[in-house]
């Protein structure tokens, strides 16, 4: 069997990736993320520019 | 304060303090004590890790800088939702399948014990001084404007949570955390009711926030590359990462929250919820901050937030200048006034032109009243020499105090003591279980049982909370002490987030190559502070470089050279 490396995430052995409940995988949930900091910066922008 | 003020205060207070010891008392775990009970779920965690981060001075001062500079401190955080992706992805994994109670007890499995010491060495420096300041800074405000004696709030503040985290440890602290985050976004949106429920019944919020933009304070987003800017997008996002990735992958007071769940799963998703909500709570704080500023347009603020300060410098030799300051403050105010009335006017016919020259005049009458408020400074300079001139962080306290009703005082008042009790919690919870599980166990008392183990955790909790509570009360005879832990909190960070990444990254380097690293690094940081003017921030960079780019180097050298021999 394969010695693990100290800094092995357990993804690479347990596929945790298909079971995150509402997302899927944590590629989407992170991908989520980015998706809504894109969304919350440009309302942020927006009120800057509109009411400014 | 009223007595239905001190009833709401001391209910909230006691009802957390006492569910937090009632849901832990009867558990002699150890495994609870350190790591957590398994039954916390992501919720939880996620509550848990916003009031770790939230401390009284985030609601103390994060709308009086709103109220001075805007909301442009908002993208001070664009880098963390990067950075809690990148310890979701790399660290979380690494703590969970080592089964570590703390962060530096995977740097003695990657490297050895000498750097695991050093880690958790520099940890309980910074953040054993940091937890005296978390219980000092709202005490001193809070004493200064109601008329508390010092010793006395922060006796009182330090006490309660020493009592329950000592009792409970990580689970109490996970679960109160959790209601101590429910009281202050329950008082934080009950203050912002309030606020607009007391602006003049012909201004509407939209007109309000119209007149906030027109006067430059809704400047969230900058993307100038200026680097003599303190807020813009690019700072926000490159310096808030690196800020942001030490702090929650490394800091033991945060690491201990995520972890506190059991499963992997948990911990992530507590994490990616402060990802998504941190950004719209700091807005809605510093949105807060601005309201309060609006509201000051129509209702005339002191011309100085510290008022206490104010008062006794009228009674010295600055008072005749003050006197003078104060009359001409009454004329600009007045003119002011009247100018944001042809301001609202203008826009309520929606005339560009109108629009834009009322808000140009009103802007003009700003600006002579902030000179104003910096004469007042100046002028209490002369007044001590020693004193602090800046007041923002007594904006807001100011209007809670003089503006809402009975009731929403005591709950706005604890709200700032269960940010303060939130954070210390965190700090000591991480500094007993640090002392124990990487100082005590392995050098003091290796095979000690768990209950000897469960009693030692408890004792230096104790003792944790009795170096901040002493540090507190000595701490208000030394003067600008929180810039001086936000500054030594810098001088460590850029080190120890050095050690984690070379431990994540560079796989090849060893430890005596990192520990030689870090120590370099440690010093040449501590040798620019004191030989040059370098703004503070910059140290976490540059220690952070300085250990990566220097422990490759050493383990490719002199410790090849080395091993080889």
């Amino acid at each position: 069997m394969r010695e693990r490396d100290v800094n092995e995430s357990p993804d690479h052995n347990e596929k945790e990736d298909g079971a995150v409940p509402l997302f899927g995988s944590w590629r989407r949930a992170y991908l989520a993320v980015v998706v809504v900091f894109v969304v919350e910066v440009s309302f942020f922008y927006f009120v800057s520019r509109f009411f400014s | 304060m009223s007595g239905i003020d001190y009833a709401v205060l001391f209910g909230t207070l006691f009802a957390i303090a006492i569910y937090g010891w009632w849901k832990t008392h009867s558990d002699r775990d150890l495994g609870h004590y350190l790591h957590g009970d398994s039954s916390i779920r992501w919720g939880t965690i996620g509550l848990s890790v916003m009031a770790t981060q939230a401390s009284a001075v985030t609601f103390l001062s994060t709308p009086g800088q709103a109220y001075e500079s805007g909301m442009g401190f908002v993208q001070n955080y664009f880098g963390l939702p990067f950075a809690l992706i990148v310890v979701c992805v790399v660290f979380i994994p690494i703590y969970h399948r080592l089964k570590v109670v703390t962060a530096y007890e995977y740097l003695g499995q990657r490297f050895d014990q000498k750097t695991r010491l050093l880690g958790a060495f520099l940890f309980l420096l910074q953040r054993g001084l940091a937890a005296g300041i978390t219980i000092y800074a709202p005490a001193i405000i809070l004493s200064a404007l109601l008329g508390w004696n010092l010793r006395l709030t922060i006796l009182l503040s330090g006490l309660f949570v020493v009592i329950y985290t000592t009792s409970g440890g990580t689970t109490a602290v996970s679960h109160t955390q959790k209601w101590q985050m429910a009281v202050i976004l329950a008082g934080m949106a009950v203050a912002f009711g309030m606020i607009l429920h007391r602006l003049p019944p012909d201004v509407s919020f939209l007109q309000a926030v119209s007149v906030a933009g027109k006067m430059g304070k809704l400047n969230a987003v900058d993307f100038s590359f200026d680097f003599q800017r303190r807020y813009t997008f690019w700072s926000g996002t490159l310096g808030g990462f690196f800020l942001a990735l030490s702090y929650f992958g490394t800091d033991q007071s945060q690491v201990q929250r995520y972890l506190a769940g059991g499963s992997l799963a948990a911990g992530r998703f507590g994490l990616l919820f402060n990802a998504v909500l941190k950004l719209p709570m700091q807005f809605f704080i510093l949105l807060t901050g601005v309201m309060v500023f609006i509201f000051f347009q129509f209702e005339k603020p002191p011309l100085y937030f510290n008022q206490p300060a104010y008062q006794r410098a009228t009674q010295g030799a600055q008072a005749g200048q003050l006197a003078a300051l104060q009359t001409r403050y009454d004329a600009v105010f007045a003119q002011k006034q009247t100018e944001i009335r042809a301001l609202t006017s203008a826009l309520d016919a929606h005339s560009a032109p109108a629009i834009e020259s009322a808000a140009k005049a009103v802007r003009q009458e700003q600006e002579k009243v902030e000179a104003l408020r910096d004469e007042v400074k100046q002028s209490l300079k002369v007044a001590n020499p020693k004193s602090e001139t800046g007041d923002a962080d007594y904006v807001f306290i100011t209007f809670v105090l003089n503006y809402l009703p009975h009731g929403i005082i005591g709950l706005l008042i604890a709200v700032i003591f269960c940010a303060a009790m939130s954070s210390s919690a965190s700090e000591l919870n991480a500094l007993g279980s640090t002392t124990v599980v990487d100082f005590y166990r392995p050098l003091l008392r290796p095979n000690a049982s768990d209950a000897h183990y469960l009693f030692a955790s408890k004792l230096l909790t104790a003792a944790w909370g009795g170096v901040a509570i002493s540090f507190a009360l000595f701490a208000n005879l030394v003067e600008n002490l929180i810039q001086a832990i936000n500054i030594l909190g810098s001088i460590f960070y850029g080190s120890i987030l050095g050690i984690f990444l070379v431990a994540f990254f560079l796989r090849f380097v060893r430890g005596s190559a990192v520990f030689v690293a870090a120590l370099s690094s440690q010093a040449l940081v501590l040798i620019l502070f004191y030989t040059t003017k370098i703004g503070y921030l910059w140290y976490n960079l540059l220690g952070c470089v300085v250990v990566l780019s220097l422990s490759a180097l050493l383990e490719k050298t002199f410790f090849r050279a080395r091993n080889l021999a």
